[in-house]
């Protein structure tokens, strides 16, 4: 993705159409790329409104040229999300839309998604059948701790302390895999 | 169990309701609660979950989620095409929009759009509201019960029933306001506009509220003086959550209950509310009933032209450049004891639902004019003005306005002074609608940079540290009534100044004086203080507002320059 300046633009030259065909050209994939990286429905709408608004503030501030408008998007969203996580985590930085080369929206992107699925999958299987039909029914399947429970008849405790001790194991596996890859 | 067992427990029953966890903080519109940093191992989890949980489908969003994206936008350009019409020629107003607050409203529930369409159809309204005072153990005690007739240009009479005011009555009708005493068998006169005093539950103020609020939420089904009603919890910008029950016959608010506050509760309720056509117009009609006197509390006189208002005030009234169609003069006064010239204006439209005011101010300079600590700066025609957001906040400084009686509305000013006059617009209506319809009238400048988030100076060399509970406390007593001076940048940079000088306490006098103080950099949320004593081993201190981004938020100290 490449954003320049110019003078004259064809965003300028008929806004407010190219905004809305923008809009209604990108949205899907983008909320759909929002939702992969924070994983609920209400917080991936909000972003999703939240970036339009600020693509709008930033084309009207600088008037670029946006040759990649899904990428460009997907760059703000990020940069929405660390803006708000990094005040829990205190770690990250902004991507700055000028800088941003496209190699390193790929790696954000996790646009290979098989790719990702078969490495999760792969992690699965360092865990217990028991801790792994528990974190599918937690988090795969939707499950509440109580209904999980009744299905694996052991007790909401039980099962909270059996996810908590399958996740860490996970976390383990998938850090180390992250790390090995940088 | 362990604390954090049942908190990734917590967080992944979020995910699972397709809910925004706590953990993942505070968004531009509201939502979401900031919480304290998590620790490295639990933030790792939380990713885990997250990455795990990308094996399941993603949820589709809500069906009108596209609609909404394109209203925002259209919105958004609507209020840019105003913008840009207030900065042709050299104008260069900078204003960030917070147009997803704008968007959240629109999402606010049915039940809420349906009062927003009932007030729009109301023309005109009669009841009886009665007040119920409540104490920390539940006792509830009738305060006063009250007659109102009001109607959508804003007029209103509200006579007291029972109650230690009972007797009394108010009317504004457009053209004056006054109050009947028969104890003391006085009508007291007043401006009609601004009246920053108007009446507890006014229907068109609580939803204008509700409109404002960070969070609405339905809370069930009730019953209010047998008419059935919807309950709803409003969490407002600057406060505690209250509630509102909505009538479902008329969607119209009918009672109202204020949260516990120093152990004083209040419940307002509508006992009878009906729609009418019109107010009867005799109850507009302005007379001194026999034997009472007449005080008239104002010092303005009506003029019929800006020849004799010139004449009267002895200096030339500043030139009306354009009469916008929007604008309609109501009149023209004099203030001779403190030289105020004022037009008056009802706004028609103007992106409201219903009619708003505007006066333009000019005044003969007054040596002791000096900014609002808290008010947020800009420039009108290059000369610092600042912007007030709501006179009820800071009444000081500010050219007389109304008694403190009863419930107050939003009355914006900007001022500033130039070529030897104070200039000021009032008005009840947005910083954008004052700034556009301002400058057009008389050809100015205006710029005000509202909540610049990529202002580039505000990068303190020192970092303090903030402690983000202490400051949430804080600001809840603030609420409450104490500590008003966190409110005002100038006050909260002297004692910081006083304490960086002072590390080991202050003995005696502050060594750094609220005179000391200059507010260089104020855009509403940040806020830069320079400081002028010689004592002082800071230069400028950095504040920003970080538990609450509007005038009832209070500022904290982020950082600061060392002199050099």
């Amino acid at each position: 993705m490449s954003i320049k300046r110019k003078e004259v633009t064809k965003l300028e030259i008929n806004e407010e159409i190219s905004l809305e065909k923008m809009c209604l050209d990108t949205w899907k994939d983008l909320y759909q790329f929002i939702y992969y990286k924070v994983q609920n429905k209400e917080e991936a709408e909000d972003i999703t409104q939240e970036t339009y608004m600020r693509v709008l503030k930033y084309i009207e501030r600088t008037q670029p040229t946006i040759e990649n408008q899904l990428g460009y998007l997907k760059v703000i969203a990020l940069n929405i999300i660390r803006d708000h996580w990094r005040k829990q985590k205190k770690v990250g930085s902004t991507l700055q839309i000028e800088d941003v080369k496209s190699e390193c929206l790929e790696s954000e992107d996790f646009s290979n998604a098989m790719i990702n699925q078969a490495w999760i999958k792969e992690a699965l299987q360092s865990l217990s059948i028991e801790q792994r039909r528990i974190i599918e029914l937690r988090i795969i399947k939707g499950y509440s701790a109580a209904e999980t429970a009744k299905v694996m008849k052991k007790n909401e405790g039980t099962i909270r302390v059996i996810q908590f001790r399958a996740l860490k194991t996970l976390a383990k596996v998938l850090y180390q895999v992250e790390e090995s890859i940088r | 169990m362990d604390s954090m067992e049942k908190k990734i427990s917590d967080y992944i029953d979020s995910l699972n309701k397709e809910k925004r966890p706590k953990e993942h903080g505070l968004y531009s519109n509201g939502k979401g609660k900031e919480v304290e940093g998590e620790s490295a191992e639990y933030e790792k989890l939380m990713d885990t979950v997250r990455t795990v949980r990308t094996l399941k489908e993603y949820e589709e969003p809500r069906v009108d989620l596209e609609e909404q994206l394109l209203e925002n936008i259209r919105e958004y350009q609507k209020s840019n095409r105003n913008r840009k019409r207030l900065f042709y020629g050299a104008m260069a107003a900078v204003i960030a929009i917070t147009l997803f607050v704008a968007s959240f409203m629109n999402t606010k529930g049915d039940i809420v759009q349906a009062m927003v369409a009932s007030y729009k159809d109301l023309k005109a309204y009669h009841g009886i509201i009665e007040i119920i005072y409540m104490n920390e153990v539940g006792e509830e005690t009738v305060q006063g019960k009250r007659e109102v007739w009001a109607d959508e240009s804003g007029r209103y009479v509200v006579q007291e029933l029972e109650g230690s005011f009972a007797g009394e009555k108010t009317v504004n009708n457009g053209s004056k306001k006054w109050h009947v005493n028969p104890k003391e068998k006085i009508v007291e006169v007043y401006e009609a506009f601004p009246d920053t005093s108007r009446f507890t539950f006014e229907i068109g103020n609580e939803i204008q509220n509700i409109q404002n609020a960070l969070q609405v939420k339905e809370m069930g089904e009730d019953r209010i003086y047998d008419k059935p009603a919807v309950k709803i919890a409003v969490t407002p910008q600057g406060g505690e959550t209250y509630y509102l029950w909505i009538d479902k016959g008329t969607s119209l608010p009918i009672q109202r209950e204020t949260p516990m506050q120093n152990a004083v509760q209040y419940r307002v309720t509508y006992v009878e509310l009906e729609s009418i056509e019109f107010v009867p117009e005799e109850l507009f009609t302005y007379e001194v009933p026999k034997g009472y006197t007449e005080a008239d509390r104002s010092l303005e006189q009506v003029v019929a032209s800006t020849q004799e208002a010139e004449e009267r005030l002895g200096f030339k009234p500043v030139v009306i450049e354009e009469k916008s169609d929007t604008l309609i003069l109501k009149n023209r006064t004099v203030d001779t004891v403190n030289k105020i010239f004022k037009i008056y204006y009802k706004i028609k439209g103007m992106n409201q639902e219903k009619d708003g005011n505007f006066i333009l101010l000019q005044k003969e300079f007054d040596s002791t004019y000096e900014t609002t600590a808290t008010s947020i700066l800009g420039t009108v025609n290059g000369n610092q003005a600042e912007y007030i957001p709501s006179l009820k906040e800071d009444g000081r400084n500010l050219i007389s306005y109304a008694t403190s009686y009863g419930e107050t509305s939003e009355i914006a000013l900007i001022r500033w002074q130039e070529n030897g006059y104070e200039y000021g617009f009032i008005g009840d209506v947005d910083i954008e609608t004052l700034m556009e319809i301002g400058s057009e009238l008389i050809g100015r400048e205006v710029s005000f940079v509202i909540n610049d988030k990529e202002y580039n100076e505000f990068q303190p060399e020192m970092d303090v540290k903030v402690d983000l509970v202490a400051e949430e406390n804080t600001q809840k007593s603030v609420d409450s009534g104490s500590s008003p001076w966190k409110l005002d940048p100038a006050y909260v940079a002297s004692v910081e100044a006083s304490i960086l000088v002072s590390p080991d306490g202050i003995v005696g006098e502050s060594p750094i004086e609220y005179e000391d103080i200059e507010i260089i950099y104020n855009d509403g949320i940040k806020a830069i203080a320079e400081i002028k004593g010689k004592d002082s081993s800071v230069q400028k201190i950095y504040m920003e507002k970080l538990i609450r981004k509007d005038e009832t938020g209070i500022w904290t100290v982020i950082g600061y320059d060392v002199v050099e």
